[in-house]
């Protein structure tokens, strides 16, 4: 009978059976059982870590995906869209990453999509992102369909915007269309505006500048493109570094060697750990000079 | 009923005694039922030679004073086993936390990106041993010397941090002062190349006059490819600045990889025919067959007295200063000239002969259980404490600003005063670097010239290049399924604290981190649609 209460007996009601049990064979007060069942809510209260969302998504953050995954899924379902995203990024985090979970997760997404609030735009993103780059077989053309569609839909909202900055990467250097560089890079700066984020815009002009390299444009149009990066700022690493570099020798090339000057004392004042200021000092030197030749009538 | 009240109390007892037993069990026998520590930090490098094992151990017994419930571990892992023992770990799930990569070990680039996580946040803010040095409130990232340049340059996600580096060094010419003041009466080198082989030929003929035998230049794969990295560099600086069409001042490798696949150079241009021809001759001063032997053969030679110089690393300082029988000086190398009728009209001019970067870089293993510890005992260890503690038992120069280093140490620095303008381009890619080194007999062998090596280099190099940008771009694209779920996450957390200055700053440089890595990834697909060879 004992072992029987003790089987069907669960939770809170298992203490109080176990009490009844040994209460009626051994005559211990029934307030010690009270307080004993007390003190152990107690220390559970203040022992078990309730995890909740957002517990699993800083375990996300921090790349702790196996441990968020076990959090996910000791948390009661509670049918919400934001139960089931974190449920759908779980499983784009999970090792080994098979095609079958990535549509589960693709599955998962367009339900949560269906709304228009930052889940859903979240949602319509990553869903964009699984044909971009999760997919064993990338689909750029469906990543970039998928973007358009979310800054539709959603214009104000910030995936909406990251999305667009992904497009132009995507129109910059893989769509099949525009073929032609010069009305690519026109077709990228014309995203520019609805993605209204001064940071994301800065991501969106470094890269327009690399094309513009690559595209073998004239150096005045990459320096415009540089520019509009260095106005705004915050980048971090070294390509903080190159951008100065590259606009000190580019105005230098473009024939404004007063520019030119500003970046690149500017660059020996703000990265003087950089290597390369040896060949930053030189330039200076040669500016130098010829503005001496300049000054004493002699030409450039 | 009174049949069970006899009984149960008995089924207690038994219990009780059960119990008893059982205790007494498990404290005879059992483990400690609480470790002492309660958190083990395991850290992995192959620094077994003289001196960084030393230091590393001082900095953890302080460490572990400090900290009574946190136990480290220092693992040292021989260099030649150590990529095997990497991939192994990782992959296998039994990696230390702390573990030391370098960006240019071959056939294991993918690594970081797979297996490491990066450290950029932490950097950002002041280190807290630093309390009451000069150093307090500085960024941690500031209180590096040269605030990880490496990183900056090669970070596997660019605008990322992925490690902290423990010294500084630079590349020199160690001599043995005793010989050389023998051979030619002082303990000086020459700064020209054109002076240093008229040395060479000195010690070669004392080394004949003497029958023994005496190389100026102790050999071996390594210390050749220190060598080629450096020179080819220097004396390709003109080349490199007349193909830098970003206006970067200076090209990483896989833009020299692009060019090279774009046609703008060949192996067989002038300049790099001439660069070449010189370091034949350079070569010329190693022991034959010095291809076959690796770094410790080449220091064994010079501590035998069978070589008057060594080119290598400081790295090896503080080994030849201890273990050498006569007292060893480090010197810078000797430059080529512009009357050098092989590279003379193609340089720009004096070039960097050593870089001062810090080094001995340890990475966070992004599946250890215990981030917090090891990175807290990661800012001990590159605190000025650390760093200083690590300095007095190594030998090493420490990459902590302002802690100060010992005179005999000095002359491991270089003077930043020559350019710097590119990766090496020996050492571009794995494949290519593979195929440099696999044709360099044509160079240096019986019958080798530069002309058979640029030939062989130039049919089989677009191939190599070609799977060395592949490589890049997939790596690249390693980042972005990770960072995906990382900054969906990071969005996730700045909905629910939007006013929390700190998380959307976070977000911005991860979105930013990995905008750059994706623009990159396409951007070499699109060169590799257009440019790659089969």
């Amino acid at each position: 009978m004992f072992a029987g209460g003790a089987r069907r007996a669960c939770g809170k009601g298992k203490i109080f059976q176990h009490a009844r049990v040994f209460g009626a064979s051994t005559p211990l007060p029934r307030s010690a059982f009270l307080l004993l069942a007390g003190w152990l809510w107690l220390v559970r209260t203040v022992w078990a870590h309730e995890p909740d969302l957002t517990q699993v998504w800083k375990n996300l953050a921090d790349s702790q995906n196996t441990t968020a995954q076990a959090m996910l899924a000791s948390l009661p379902p509670d049918g919400s869209r934001a139960r089931l995203l974190a449920t759908a990024v779980v499983q784009m985090a999970h090792q080994p990453v098979t095609e079958e979970m990535l549509r589960s997760a693709e599955a998962d997404l367009v339900v949560v999509a269906q709304g228009d609030d930052e889940v859903a735009a979240l949602a319509g993103y990553l869903r964009a992102r699984l044909y971009q780059v999760h997919f064993q077989k990338t689909d750029y053309t469906r990543a970039a369909e998928l973007y358009r569609e979310l800054a539709r839909r959603q214009p104000q909202n910030h995936w909406a915007r990251l999305g667009l900055m992904k497009l132009g990467l995507l129109t910059l250097f893989a769509l099949p269309e525009p073929a032609e560089p010069v009305a690519r890079l026109r077709a990228v700066e014309a995203l520019l505006p609805a993605i209204a984020e001064p940071a994301l815009q800065r991501d969106l002009n470094l890269q327009l500048g690399r094309a513009a390299v690559l595209y073998e444009r004239p150096v005045e149009e990459t320096l415009v493109y540089l520019k509009a990066v260095d106005r705004v700022g915050g980048l971090v690493g070294l390509v903080a570094e190159d951008l100065v570099s590259q606009l000190g020798e580019l105005s230098l090339r473009a024939g404004r060697p007063a520019d030119a000057k500003v970046y690149f004392q500017r660059f020996l004042r703000d990265f003087p750990t950089n290597n390369r200021s040896f060949n930053v000092e030189q330039k200076l030197a040669r500016i130098a000079e010829r503005e001496h030749a300049a000054g004493q009538g002699g030409g450039p | 009923m009174n049949r069970r009240v006899r009984v149960l109390p008995l089924g207690l007892w038994l219990l009780g005694l059960g119990y008893v037993v059982c205790v007494a069990w498990v404290l005879t026998h059992g483990a400690p039922v609480l470790p002492g520590r309660k958190v083990t930090i395991r850290l992995a490098h192959w620094q077994i030679e003289k001196g960084p094992p030393d230091g590393i151990d001082a900095v953890i017994k302080r460490y572990e004073a400090l900290h009574p419930d946190v136990r480290v571990e220092q693992m040292l892992v021989p260099g030649a086993v150590y990529r095997q023992w990497l991939r192994t770990t990782l992959a296998g799930g039994t990696a230390p936390d702390l573990i030391e990569y370098g960006i240019w070990l071959e056939n294991v680039r993918d690594v970081p990106l797979r297996y490491f996580e990066p450290v950029t946040d932490w950097l950002m803010e002041p280190n807290p041993y630093n309390r009451g040095t000069p150093l307090q409130g500085v960024p941690w990232l500031k209180t590096f010397e040269d605030e990880l340049l490496e990183q900056r340059v090669n970070s596997p996600e660019p605008g990322q941090y992925y490690c902290v580096t423990m010294s500084r060094g630079s590349q020199r010419l160690f001599g043995n002062l005793k010989l050389l003041r023998e051979i030619t009466g002082a303990e000086r080198v020459p700064a020209t190349l054109p002076e240093f082989f008229k040395l060479c030929e000195r010690v070669r003929a004392y080394g004949r006059n003497r029958g023994r035998e005496l190389m100026p230049l102790a050999g071996a794969r390594d210390n050749t490819m220190f060598f080629s990295e450096i020179y080819l560099a220097g004396m390709l600086t003109k080349l490199t600045f007349a193909m830098d069409r970003d206006g970067m001042l200076a090209m990483d490798s896989r833009q020299l990889e692009a060019a090279y696949l774009e046609n703008r150079w060949q192996w067989s241009r002038p300049e790099i025919r001439g660069a070449l021809g010189v370091l034949a001759q350079l070569y010329a001063h190693m022991k034959p067959g010095y291809l076959q032997l690796g770094r410790d053969d080449a220091v064994q030679q010079f501590m035998r007295d069978e070589a008057l110089f060594i080119f290598t690393g400081t790295f090896d300082s503080t080994s030849l200063r201890r273990l050498a029988p006569f007292p060893v000086g480090a010197f810078r190398l000797p430059q080529p000239t512009r009357d050098d009728p092989l590279i003379g009209p193609y340089l720009m001019g004096h070039f960097v002969d050593g870089d001062n970067s810090t080094g001995f870089e340890f990475y966070l293993n992004r599946a250890s259980p215990h981030h917090t510890e090891a990175v807290d005992f990661l800012r001990f260890l590159t605190s000025y404490e650390g760093g200083r503690t690590f300095m007095a038992h190594s030998g090493w120069i420490s990459s902590i600003r302002h802690v100060p280093v010992p005179p005999e140490l000095a002359s491991d620095l270089s003077p930043v005063d020559g350019y710097v303008a590119s990766g090496s381009y020996s050492t571009l890619g794995t494949e290519s670097s593979r195929l440099f080194w696999r044709e360099f007999y044509r160079l240096t062998g019986p019958r080798g010239s530069v002309e058979n090596f640029t030939t062989a280099l130039d049919a089989a190099m677009p191939a190599a290049i070609t799977a060395d940008l592949r490589a890049e771009e997939r790596n690249q694209r390693l980042t972005l399924a990770p960072r995906d779920v990382r900054i969906a996450a990071i969005g996730e957390l700045v909905r629910a604290a939007p006013q929390d200055p700190a998380v959307r700053l976070r977000r911005e440089r991860l979105e930013s981190a990995q905008n750059q890595s994706e623009g990159l990834a396409l951007h070499v697909e699109c060169q590799l649609r257009t440019l790659a060879k089969p």
